[in-house]
């Protein structure tokens, strides 16, 4: 019995093209790669926005949240008017850039959105505080539109 | 509705699902509401991930689980063989500025949700090696014992 996580995308479209990945399963230490690869794979092909859809997942670990404010640091670290815009503006340097998203910049990310987080995954990010770290939405066309 | 449930398995990321199984089934069988199974589904699944990325460094060690009643705390014993590590001394103040109140810095978030899942969490190292992780949900099995009357 190894955890399992099934992720899905869609495409949406608001003000600003939006990527949704949806994410149905286990989010733990094993499966927090996957939603890491994933996440990088979309922003690598230029997706500057993204929802993560977290009505289905049934376990939530502090691995998972970690990863979602790492997804969330690269995204900003695209936006050169972000919050970590002025670190890449005074470098380009790459240990800059990991030095900028390990620090813990607390700033609630633009480019990340959380949907409807299931009973398990809202408990944890309330535990940990990260409720009022990311925005989190109902309603998915409202979460697309607020970028 | 009684006795110790116990697992003896590879504290390996691959064996996160069927950790979680187990505390489910064992709590579960112990008289545990839906709200303590999940919050100790969590606490163990942190405790182990902890116990194989540092404890066994990535190497293959085995841990052993017991889930037990003591009155009417419901309790969850780690063991492992990796070196001593108490998981309670991880929350020292870090360097650096302080994040906002109420989040804890990133570095120990699974440490953090243990703490905030359980009752009591206790170390302690076991003679000839190894660790003991005592998690305790305090008066978890009360409305249980009411209804055995």
């Amino acid at each position: 019995m190894t955890s399992k996580l099934d992720i899905s995308l869609s495409e949406k479209r608001g003000q600003v093209p939006v990527t949704v990945l949806h994410l149905a399963g286990e989010l733990d230490a094993k499966t927090q790669k996957d939603l890491e690869a994933r996440a990088d794979a979309v922003i690598a092909e230029g997706a500057k926005d993204l929802i993560l859809d977290l009505s289905g997942v049934t376990y939530l670990g502090s691995g998972g949240v970690r990863i979602m404010h790492a997804i969330a640091s690269r995204l900003e670290m695209t936006d050169d008017e972000g919050i970590y815009g002025e670190f890449v503006r005074q470098s380009e340097d790459l240990s800059k850039k990991l030095q900028a998203e390990e620090s813990e910049v607390w700033a609630r990310p633009a480019h990340l959105k959380l949907f409807r987080p299931s009973a398990a995954a809202s408990k944890v990010l309330q535990a940990l505080g990260f409720d009022r770290y990311f925005p989190i939405y109902d309603d998915l066309d409202e979460a697309v539109m607020s970028f | 509705m009684s006795g110790t449930h116990f697992l003896s398995i590879a504290a390996v990321l691959d064996n996160l699902s069927e950790i979680r199984h187990f505390i489910a089934e064992s709590t579960r069988s112990l008289g545990a509401s839906p709200s303590t199974i999940s919050d100790l589904q969590v606490a163990v699944d942190e405790a182990v991930t902890n116990v194989s990325i540092h404890g066994y460094g990535g190497n293959v060690g085995h841990i052993e689980l017991e889930v037990d009643r003591e009155g009417e705390d419901l309790v969850v014993r780690l063991r492992d063989k990796a070196p001593p590590f108490d998981p309670a001394k991880v929350l020292a103040p870090k360097a650096g500025p302080d994040p906002p109140r109420g989040r804890p810095p990133l570095g120990v978030l699974g440490v953090y949700l243990i703490k905030e899942m359980v009752d009591e969490m206790r170390h302690r190292s076991i003679d000839g090696g190894g660790n003991e992780l005592i998690l305790v949900k305090r008066e978890a099995l009360l409305s249980r014992k009411a209804d055995a009357g």
